[in-house]
């Protein structure tokens, strides 16, 4: 990279010598990377072996993954994952933007920290609780949900049972868990906005809707981009949500590749396999991130990655 | 000003950090090898005494082998207290006459833990494994664990287990691990005042006709009938009355099957299904805890429930001190229209195994027969703990020391019918008269499900790949499907047919014929 | 939006009242939502056993015992508090020791070599190698058995270094530049300059950082074999899901001791939170310092 730039492996000597304090802050992070993250992917390696129900240890080439590719339970798997997580960005995303803009528009200090508090809390509760308290709220015969849906004269929903139900009580129970949680860094983001931009703003004339669009969300904008690509990349790792609240009822409709993973990896033994999926779940991850990256250069000038 | 300070409080925080990343690195190399030393120095106490003991014994030779044992933190004592279940090993280091290293993971996550280290060269020299049946045939395939025909041979005490519970796990007639306990078995349990003030009779053997029809007396009482889990496994109970098996299965003629796609099997989904229409099976089953389940009945709120018969106990107990004290009454099975049936079988669910690589197997098995045969060591590590650490003996009672009973512990006499082991008298303490009279009905009660227990098979691992490689899947599509059907979102039918397309899909046909090694 | 000409922050307009009524009414709702399941746990973690039995949510408290906290701080929950309390802070402060240099220097735009290490970077977002190359990496490392397993591999979040890096570039340069003429190298300027306009950031990644080394459960029970060095979250998993296991065995607990287990779990965090959540959440006049 540097060597085009400046011409010369002096030039590149000396622009090291010039950055030797930005080298040395970089160094211990990079040497984590190298030890912490790049070490264990030469595991990855043992997707394309045999390990797990043999003593000895075969190189098969690609057999884990024509076997993964003609499975339908995985590509059940992959479906799932893929419209779950569309739907835990399309739905969830936009939701902490939300609050964190509203709680800025509240004027005492003290209820914006009192809301901000409280909302964060949930993120403390253990799928295992939240999934106990939703099969509570949302029970058939005793659930509060279910008692107006029958007062208003309509048969109740089993929605934990339903396979037309199942993922929109995922989403929801995965919205209120996540909600405060990931309003933190817009509310963050939001306190380093300059007051002056909104003084010079409302002197000029503009009401608070435009300073919402002129300003705020222009200000907030790059950290927007940044918290998708980065839910983006993790949001195919749904698992101990699905674990602790599906049922085989619903296997159809929530059955996800990190459950897949569990089942036919860890608790079959066959490590090999589950090795094969996790790589196959980066490189989608990957595909997604990369494709979001260049949308975002493509369309906002802004380039994350 | 405040944003000044707390930048000034994250560089300091910083520059600790650094400080001690570097004292970390500099000095990781001593840290990493003075914790071993600093246990041994802990344990050289013990050690000593354990060699000034043997020295006056001059009957053993000195021992200096150290082996690892891995065993879930529901065993150790039953306490979750490093300290006491430090008191338990001492115990068996004692009994055995070996040093131990002990990992005592959490119950939750025990097969993770176990899989890992397993997986990752770690095989512990002694360890147990837990759901037994579709773990070992893996580690078997792995080379991972000893054969133990010889040493077993060897033991007397080993010896005398009857050897159908070897048999059990047996793979190509080998054995490979000591079973812990008595195989579990599920019933039904109904509680008697409910049966009392409803008028609903029914023996510990009726017919499925029956069942239906006398839990029908509930409905609208607000009570409910059948209280189910989500486990749909549980629903084999039902299914053994019409001699079907959900699975793949050797059937008489000695010719793996494929349960689910056998005639009987629709006439038990039918029946299933007729459970739930009827309104007796508990219309929220799907999502009912198993601890929710046994909850619902204890307080009264449910009439019947399926669970372990070794929790009978817990039953008189626990309604008890929920104020709904009640007896309650076992259904071993439910006959089924041609006289079949047979309660939940879940085979040997514990068993102890050594690995391949122990340096001395012979002590790695005397810590087993310690374990599994020993009376003191077996209530000990099962149930009770070591007396002066979990509990104090007071008129022949065992009474929980105030450390023991913060942590949560209580005693429990469950080793008096789970185990092997006959005869307990020699205990220096025994379970007051209520408990002891529990027990007795209890231990009647296990003996009766054991003979009216139905099939349980194992498949070995490696004889099919295909089988290796579908058969979470199998397991898990036929959950799918027989829930569907109970909860009407399919019929029989449908349900049936989706799983014959799932069956083609995976090749099944020719899993079969691998498995009967055509 | 019929706002009258007149600035806004000197009079309201009508449409403004009506929007800020909303938005405390629209908040309001939210927090009940978020409050009455917390009230609950509270309610079920003080309540006595027969009362939870079966399940039952209770809105209102039946009856009021502390026993199960009791039993809780009496098993010995404040070696696993330590233990707790040493990982997240020893890695809270590592992390952001080997974090906030790192994500300035791959904030300026000049850096030797930026694009290939963020693309290196970027790539440890998605791939994930799985739990047991993992485990054979600390097993080499010699770190199995040792709290540093769970310190060390987590020194880093990609996910918070993102987010420093990003806020660590929208800074103007030209305060970074004249910094620079004023002799400051580099790492001065982080401390005097980049590190006071990211307060509010960087509490909020220290937050994140805290709370994952404090939550952290499966790495724990996987490296960790000796049961005193157990964290909090493990002790506290433990001693519940004893019974949770459907062999029908071990000590039975009821739903209150669970709810128990869970606020004494998280009551650290929370406690320290509000301490937090100061520099994040602050008026707007703290702004000015840019200047």
């Amino acid at each position: 990279m540097g060597k085009r730039k400046t011409g010369g492996a002096k030039d590149v000597w000396r622009t090291i010598r010039r950055q030797k304090f930005l080298l040395f802050m970089l160094l211990p992070g990079l040497l984590w990377f190298l030890i912490f993250k790049y070490c264990t992917y030469a595991g990855l390696g043992l997707a394309f072996t045999n390990y797990g129900f043999k003593k000895t240890v075969d190189f098969v080439g690609l057999r884990n993954f024509t076997r993964l590719f003609k499975s339908a339970t995985f590509w059940t798997a992959f479906k799932n994952t893929m419209i779950i997580s569309i739907c835990n960005i399309v739905f969830y995303f936009p939701f902490p933007i939300i609050i964190a803009l509203l709680i800025n528009e509240l004027r005492s200090l003290r209820s914006k920290r009192a809301v901000q508090f409280m909302i964060y809390i949930p993120y403390f509760f253990s799928w295992v609780v939240v999934g106990t308290i939703f099969v509570n709220i949302l029970s058939p015969s005793s659930g509060i949900v279910n008692q107006i849906i029958k007062s208003l004269g309509h048969e109740p929903i089993y929605f934990m049972a339903d396979v037309r139900w199942f993922r929109a009580v995922l989403i929801l129970s995965y919205i209120w868990r996540q909600m405060g949680y990931g309003a933190v860094i817009y509310v963050a983001t939001l306190s380093t906005v300059d007051p002056q931009l909104y003084e010079a703003a409302s002197i000029d004339g503009c009401n608070k809707w435009k300073q919402v669009f002129y300003i705020t969300l222009p200000s907030i904008k790059p950290t927007i981009i940044t918290m998708l690509l980065l839910n983006l990349s993790h949001v195919l790792l749904i698992f101990e949500q699905i674990m602790v609240m599906y049922n085989a009822s619903v296997y159809s409709v929530s059955d996800v590749l990190q459950t897949y993973t569990y089942r036919e990896g860890i608790l079959s033994g066959n490590i090999a396999y589950g090795t094969a999926i996790s790589l196959f779940t980066g490189i989608v991850s990957l595909t997604l991130v990369m494709g979001t990256n260049w949308i975002s250069k493509h369309f906002l000038e802004d380039s994350i990655l | 000003m405040r944003k000044r300070k707390m930048a000034l409080a994250l560089a300091a925080v910083m520059v600790l950090g650094t400080a001690a990343g570097c004292g970390q690195s500099s000095s990781g190399t001593p840290q990493t090898t003075g914790a071993p030393a600093a246990d041994a120095q802990t344990q050289a106490p013990g050690g000593g005494e354990q060699a000034k003991d043997q020295q006056a014994k001059e009957e053993k030779p000195k021992e200096t082998v150290k082996l690892t044992i891995c065993s879930a933190d529901n065993t150790f004592g039953l306490s979750t207290d490093p300290q006491l279940q430090q008191a338990v090993i001492d115990m068996l280091e004692e009994k055995a006459g070996v040093e131990l290293e002990a990992i005592i993971p959490p119950i939750g996550s025990y097969n993770e833990k176990l899989e890992t280290m397993m997986a990752g060269g770690d095989v512990p020299d002694i360890f147990s494994i837990s759901q037994a049946m579709t773990r070992l045939p893996n580690y078997v395939a792995r080379e991972q664990v000893l054969c133990l025909d010889e040493l077993i041979g060897s033991s007397p005490s080993l010896s005398a287990i009857d050897s159908s519970y070897y048999d059990a796990l047996a793979i190509d007639g080998k054995v490979y691990d000591v079973p812990y306990y008595y195989p579990r078995v599920k019933c039904l349990f109904l509680r008697k005042d409910i049966m009392e003030e409803y008028g609903i009779n029914l023996s510990t053997t009726p017919t499925t006709e029956e069942f239906i029809a006398e839990m029908g007396k509930l409905k609208g009482t607000g009570i409910i009938p059948f209280s189910f889990p989500k486990w749909i496994d549980n629903f084999q109970y039902f299914m053994n009355s019409f001699g079907a098996y959900a699975g793949i299965y050797k059937n008489q003629d000695g010719v793996y099957v494929d349960g689910m796609q056998e005639p009987q099997m629709t006439d038990a989904l039918n029946y299933l299904r007729e459970l739930y229409t009827s309104g007796v099976m508990d219309q929220e089953f799907i999502t009912t805890e198993n601890n929710t389940m046994r909850e619902y009945v204890y307080t009264g709120k449910a009439a019947c429930d399926i669970d372990y018969v070794m929790n009978y106990s817990n039953y008189v107990l626990q309604s008890e001190a929920a104020g709904a004290a009640t007896d309650v009454q076992p259904i071993y099975m439910v006959t089924g229209p041609e006289g079949k049936g047979g309660g939940l079988n879940e085979s040997i669910q514990t068993a102890w195994c050594i690995s391949s690589e122990c340096k001395n197997p012979e002590a790695a098995l005397r810590v087993i027969e310690a374990l599994v045969c020993d009376p003191e060591m077996h209530a000990a590590f099962y149930n009770t703990g070591v007396e002066g650490a979990h509990y104090e003996i007071k008129d022949g009672l065992a009474v929980p020391t105030e450390k023991a009973s913060n942590s949560g512990y209580s005693i429990k006499y469950n080793y008096l019918t789970d185990s092997f082991i006959g005869d307990f008298s020699s205990l220096k303490y025994q379970p007051d008269e209520n408990t002891m009279e529990s027990i007795k009905v209890q231990q009647a009660m296990i003996e009766e499900a054991m003979n009216l227990r139905g099939d349980k098979q194992m498949i070995p691992s490696g004889i099919s790949s295909l089988y290796d490689e579908t058969s979470a899947s199998i397991t898990n599509t036929w959950k799918e499907v027989v829930s569907q059907i109970v909860l009407g979102s399919t019929s029989v039918e449908e349900g049936l047919k989706a799983y014959k397309n799932f069956w083609d899909s995976v090749d099944g046909d020719a899993m079969l014929k691998e498995l009967n090694g055509q | 939006m019929t706002g009258k000409k007149s600035p806004g922050r000197i009079r309201e307009s009508g449409a403004r009242k009506v929007f800020r009524v909303c938005n405390v009414l629209f908040l309001t709702m939210v927090c009940i939502i978020v409050v009455i399941p917390i009230w609950n746990v509270l309610v079920t973690s003080v309540a006595a056993d027969k009362d939870v039995m079966g399940g039952v949510y209770l809105l209102f408290p039946k009856s009021f015992t502390l026993k199960n906290y009791i039993q809780v701080l009496n098993s010995g929950y404040m070696r696993g508090f330590w233990n707790s309390m040493f990982v997240a802070a020893a890695g809270t402060a590592i992390a952001m020791a080997v974090t906030v240099p790192m994500g300035y220097a791959l904030a300026q735009k000049n850096l030797i070599g930026r694009k290939i290490i963020m693309r290196l970077i970027s790539l440890t977002l998605v791939f994930d190698a799985g739990i047991m190359p993992f485990y054979i990496l600390i097993k080499t490392l010699g770190l199995i058995d040792s709290r540093w397993s769970l310190i060390l591999p987590f020194a880093v979040s990609t996910f918070n270094l993102v987010i420093v890096k990003n806020f660590m570039t929208s800074i103007p340069e030209s305060l970074i530049e004249s910094a620079k003429l004023d002799g400051c190298n580099d790492f001065m300027t982080l401390v005097k300059i980049v590190m006071p306009l990211s307060v509010p950031i960087l509490s909020a990644v220290m937050l994140f950082y805290f709370v994952s080394f404090w939550n952290r459960y499966t790495e724990a029970v996987m490296f960790i074999n000796n049961s005193s060095k157990y964290t909090l979250q493990v002790m506290l998993r433990a001693l519940v899901f004893q019974s949770d296991g459907s062999l029908g065995e071990g000590n039975i607990v009821y739903d209150n001791m669970k709810m128990a287990v869970m606020v004494l779990g998280m009551l650290p965090v929370l406690v320290i939170y509000p301490f937090v959540q100061r520099y994040f959440v602050s008026g707007l006049m703290l702004g000015g310092v840019k200047e």
